[in-house]
């Protein structure tokens, strides 16, 4: 007896989310920047991936055709020492790519696992890991990135990735508390108390997928935040070593006013990339809010 | 529809950076043409310089010290005992009324001229000169050409305006480091730190001077401005006023019109001043060397392994082509030792490219290939990187592996961790001598690098001594032949240093520029703006 | 409300002390020597024994711990210690800081009028064109890198068309202050500007639909108070305090991006001396401006929390 009725409950269920899940995607596709932007994302992820196990010639410097224009043998030109630009481009996306998204979901994981501790048990807790959240947001990241290339002695990918993670959990971490804060007042997780559930069950099983669609949107819009944290720390020097082909270090040529003034394409391309691909990130993010989260909008 | 027309209009807004681009690459003559018209609007009879902040040489907080590099602006302010002509090897009197030198070349005679002051009313006497030698002697901040010189000074003294200076040993390069110090003002400086001599703002936010000029008005950040010195006892300069900009770009100084006069020799910059028609590039001869250095070992004895084995290192100078790598400086001289190949006394030795020999030869001398080789390097413009990746490359062609880090902590980061096995180097050198005495055993910093190896003390010695041109040629011989054989450090070639003049200022005829780096004649005081 | 502010003050004591620990012990963690930034090499070696006594001097030779509490005593006394060059922190941070709160000060109020102007109109004007346009501008300017803004800038406004200068905050030989300083930050704060908008406008926007879907405000239009009163005594001073927070929570992106501006516009504010610092390896300076970039933080989100406070009693109470 017992048994039917669940059964025809998650019955209810499904149906009732499927319907759900096709009242958003209808919703998502009618937002055409949405789509766009899940369009592009999809494409320039995917192109990059491909030079990357296609294994395109980004590094062989080539001096007698320094700085060429965009022609048929170099889409994108030539950069200052004769390599290929296209190449470079897309090879430097898989790194400014996963700079974006690693950076972007490990720090929504510590944020969301710190947020729903604090959020849920408060009092001491809350008080500490709150003050902590807060030295680390006062802390400027040039400080913590130059502390760590001075001790590791090295510009890394290590060492930006850390970076980011450690000093980019803090808005997560606040919007996840907050949430908890107001949902553990509801009854169903009243019950669940009621019932004996383990905390960690009730916080992590119960509670936070009610707080999974703002955390996902604002992964979504961290994506682009990394990728473009990455081109400035290049930009004063103290991103990830010139050998790597991030975004940033290519688009780092644009410090030179006469690449600027006379080879457009060395600079336009890369950033044009960046740009693109952030862009397309934020509407997708936009996207994903109205689908999701309709009342944070 | 909206969003669709949301759509285009992003997309349009996208390629209008393109355009951007585009537009400012066929514009590029006429940006010349612009920023023309503004500097000509803006000229009021004043000389208009900059100071670079980001090469390291200069803060925005203070003059420059004179004791390092010798720009324009601190030329024009601080005047030596004489004054070198373009090729900075022959003097003509200036502090100093004349001078004499003994037969054994150990005794020097400098009588100063009468009558000398300093912008603040002070007199400037033989007292100053020796206050000033001494003081280079105990300061941080100096350039090695005058601490290697002043070094061999065993006694001075003075007597009136008269100053003996008695060396330990020949020094035949002294008359011409003299005429590039600077001769600062004791009665202003005494007092402060010599470990601080030339950060001391008080002082260097408005120097006493002994040239033209003095400093007006000090803008900490910004700027500061220059007036006439009304104590100079020369012919005043025609120009009545210089300002010197703080910047971090010379050429966004030059296109927006506040330098009249800079200097460079990265392609970018040459390039780009090279197409503004309102300026005037002069190729300027200087020994500015590119180099490897090998780090050896240090004197305490401890060792870079790695780069012990002589035919490693020779293998890695064959596998870089450096006649290609030269392309990427705007005039770049491919040398094989101190002296460059279209010099006399160059003995026609040559690391010659060949990347299949270098491949072999890294094998054959045992090089364990799976630990990489480990490149530092001190410059952070865009043609040192892109030099230093196409290092890396070439290097990885011989099957190698690079690691590249770009370093903050100057040469001392080769010694006080052996982590680097090669360190990139470049140094604008007042003489061949500079280059060869960084291998004296007693190198305060190159012992700690080469191990103070003492193979090469008597050749340089010689060398110092060495008065005519054939003793000269026979000692270069040797110091040749010596460090080819050694391989510690390796020139990849000289680069050319260009001045550039903007069309606001007319410069006398016959003046002829000499390194930017040091000083020389160059006619100043007929200099005009138009 | 005071003992809420008070608290609150001083809960900043103990962080600001947990920041210096972390930044004094981890920039002693690098290893760097200052005494390889104050003397030549050549002193280094050839007088071991006075560059011992000047270690001593310096009190370098003292334990970590010892050296810590000089240093925080020091700061406390208001003596910031001096720069590896010998040259006093206190000095060049007096002629600094102004010249980076002038730029942030400028942006941020620039920032506002132009990110809540917009957004608001936006909302009234609802899919209107100043809707649409705003927002691709609005998400444009946060696409591009805000260095590659500075760069596009200098190039067009002041190499070829020479209306603005590209460096410095002052020209030698200015007589009129006002435009001069005009001329200097117009730049800079429009690249600052551009990169803050966008979130402002989208936020003032969003806040102010909200508003003018409530109940409140369907009832003061069916009252039949004109239009533009109900937008601007109701829905305005309503929607304004969820911006305002947002605006404070901004600016630690403001101080973020002076950092990069500066550099680009050779802009000598506070920025460029910690980003020079940082490249020199000159510990002394970079402990002292972080420490002021974190106050400065630390005061705003302290502003944030007021503000909070004094606009929904309930985070009084619940503190």
């Amino acid at each position: 007896m017992s048994n039917t009725t669940t059964t025809s409950i998650k019955a209810q269920n499904k149906s009732a989310s499927s319907s759900l899940l096709k009242k958003n995607i209808r919703k998502f596709l009618n937002n055409k920047l949405a789509v766009f932007g899940l369009i592009v994302v999809v494409f320039m992820t995917l192109a990059c991936i491909a030079g990357a196990i296609f294994q395109v010639d980004y590094a062989t410097p080539n001096l007698t055709s320094m700085k060429a224009a965009p022609d048929s043998a170099h889409w994108f030109g030539t950069d200052t020492i004769g390599r290929d630009l296209y190449a470079r481009v897309l090879f430097g996306g898989c790194y400014s790519i996963l700079i974006g998204v690693f950076c972007a979901v490990l720090s929504s994981v510590i944020g969301a696992v710190l947020g729903a501790i604090a959020g849920y048990f408060g009092g001491k807790v809350d008080a500490v890991i709150v003050r902590i959240s807060e030295v680390f947001q006062a802390f400027p990241q040039l400080v913590l990135v130059m502390m760590l290339v001075a001790i590791l002695n090295k510009r890394g990918l290590g060492n930006l990735l850390f970076i980011f993670v450690v000093t980019g959990w803090m808005t997560t971490f606040r919007m996840v508390r907050n949430e908890f804060m107001s949902l553990k007042g509801e009854t169903y997780v009243k019950v669940c108390e009621a019932f004996g559930m383990k905390r960690s069950n009730i916080m992590f099983n119960q509670i936070l997928p009610n707080v999974m669609s703002p955390i996902i949107v604002s992964t979504t819009t961290n994506v682009a935040f990394f990728i473009l944290q990455e081109a400035s720390l290049s930009f004063i020097g103290l991103g990830v070593a010139d050998s790597t082909p991030t975004w940033g270090n290519i688009l780092n040529a644009a410090k030179s006013v006469s690449v600027v003034t006379n080879q457009w394409w060395i600079w336009v391309f890369p950033g044009l990339a960046i740009s693109l691909f952030v862009l397309a990130i934020n509407f997708l993010g936009d996207g994903l809010r109205d689908v999701l989260d309709p009342k944070q909008q | 529809m909206k969003k669709v027309l949301a759509l285009v209009l992003a997309a349009a807004m996208a390629f209008s950076m393109v355009a951007c681009g585009g537009n400012s690459n066929s514009a590029s003559s006429g940006t010349a043409s612009g920023s023309t018209a503004n500097t000509v609007s803006t000229a009021d009879g004043t000389l208009k310089l900059v100071l670079s902040t980001t090469d390291g040489s200069s803060t925005d907080d203070k003059v420059p010290t004179p004791w390092m590099n010798r720009t324009l602006p601190t030329n024009l302010m601080f005047r030596s005992l004489f004054l070198a002509d373009s090729t900075l090897t022959s003097v003509t009197p200036d502090l100093a009324e004349s001078y004499d030198i003994s037969e054994d070349g150990l005794t020097y005679t400098i009588a100063l001229k009468d009558g000398l002051k300093w912008s603040d009313g002070e007199a400037l006497t033989a007292d100053d000169v020796l206050w000033s030698i001494d003081a280079a002697l105990g300061t941080t901040q100096v350039n090695s050409i005058y601490t290697s010189a002043f070094k061999k000074i065993a006694s001075k003294s003075s007597e009136g305006n008269v100053i003996t200076l008695t060396l330990s040993e020949p020094y035949s390069a002294m008359i011409d480091v003299l005429a590039q110090f600077a001769i600062l003002p004791k009665h202003s400086l005494e007092s402060v730190d010599l470990m601080k001599l030339d950060s001391d703002t008080t002082f260097w936010q408005n120097p006493v001077t002994s040239g033209y000029y003095m400093v007006d008005e000090f803008n900490v950040g910004n700027y500061f401005t220059m007036v006439p010195n009304p104590n100079y006892e020369g012919t005043p300069a025609k120009i009545e006023k210089v300002t010197v900009s703080y910047v971090n770009d010379y050429l966004t100084a030059a296109q927006s019109g506040i330098a009249d006069y800079l200097y460079g020799n990265a392609t970018d910059l040459v390039q780009a001043m090279q197409s503004m028609s309102n300026y005037t590039a002069t190729p300027v001869d200087v020994l500015f060397y590119k180099y490897f250095i090998f780090n050896m070992s240090g004197v305490d004895g401890k060792q870079n392994e790695a780069m012990q084995n002589v035919e490693v290192r020779k293998a890695i100078m064959e596998a870089i082509d450096r006649t290609t790598l030269a392309t990427l400086y705007p005039s770049a001289n491919v040398l094989n030792s101190g002296v460059p190949n279209s010099n006399e006394a160059y003995n026609g030795f040559e690391y010659k490219f060949d990347a299949e020999k270098a491949k072999a030869d890294i094998q054959a001398s045992g090089y364990d290939m799976s630990r990489p080789i480990r490149i530092c390097y001190y410059n952070n413009d865009q043609t040192s990187i892109d030099l230093i990746n196409t290092i890396a490359f070439y290097l990885e062609q011989a099957g190698l592996k690079v690691e590249t880090t770009l370093s903050n902590d100057g040469t001392t980061d080769l010694f006080t961790n052996r982590n680097y096995d090669i360190g990139f180097k470049g140094k604008s050198s007042f003489s061949m001598d500079e280059w060869y005495s960084e291998y004296l055993s007693t190198d305060a910093l190159f012992a700690n690098i080469f191990g103070g190896d003492t193979s090469f003390d008597a050749a340089i010695a010689a060398y110092s001594a060495a008065t005519t041109e054939e003793e000269k040629t026979a000692a270069l011989k040797t110091l040749q032949e010596l460090e080819q054989e050694k391989v510690y450090k390796v020139p990849l070639f000289t680069v050319g240093t260009y001045v550039f003049t903007s069309s606001n200022v007319k410069i006398p005829e016959g003046v002829t520029f000499c390194n930017p780096l040091y000083s020389c004649d160059l006619n100043f005081a007929n200099w005009e703006v138009a | 409300m005071l003992k809420f502010i008070l608290k609150k003050l001083l809960m900043m004591i103990p962080m600001l002390l947990v920041i210096s620990i972390i930044v004094f012990f981890g920039l002693q963690a690098t290893g760097i020597d200052p005494i390889n930034f104050m003397v030549s090499p050549e002193v280094l070696s050839a007088n071991a024994d006075n560059v011992e006594a000047l270690r001593e001097s310096l009190g370098l030779n003292d334990p970590l711990i010892v050296q810590y509490f000089r240093w925080l005593g020091n700061l406390l006394h208001g003596d910031f210690g001096y720069a590896f060059d010998g040259t006093s922190i206190a000095s060049t941070l007096a002629v600094r800081m102004p010249y980076t709160f002038e730029l942030a000060g400028y942006s941020l109020i620039l920032s506002a009028v132009i990110g809540i102007g917009i957004g608001i109109i936006s909302a009234i004007r609802q899919n209107g064109i100043i809707d649409y346009v705003g927002r691709v501008l609005a998400v444009l300017g946060q696409a591009v890198p805000q260095f590659l803004v500075g760069i596009i800038l200098i190039q067009i406004f002041s190499i070829k068309l020479g209306w603005f200068p590209a460096a410095n905050r002052v020209s030698p030989g200015a007589t009129n202050q006002f435009l001069d300083a005009f001329q200097h930050l117009f730049l800079p704060v429009t690249t600052l500007t551009i990169g803050m908008v966008a979130v402002l406008m989208r936020y003032a926007r969003n806040t102010m639909l909200d508003v003018l879907n409530s109940d409140y405000i369907k009832t003061a239009r069916s009252k039949g108070i004109p239009e533009w009163k109900v937008y601007l005594k109701h829905g305005f001073r309503n929607a304004m305090k969820p911006v305002l927070v947002i605006l404070m929570f901004r600016i630690p992106t403001l101080i973020g991006g002076s950092v990069v501006v500066e550099s680009v516009f050779s802009y000598p504010g506070i920025g460029m001396t910690m980003t020079n610092a940082i490249v020199a390896n000159d510990y002394n300076v970079v402990m002292v401006t972080t420490l002021i970039i974190a106050a400065t933080m630390l005061i705003c989100s302290f502003m944030v929390d007021v503000l909070n406070a004094i606009m929904d009693p309930r985070v009084r109470l619940g503190e």
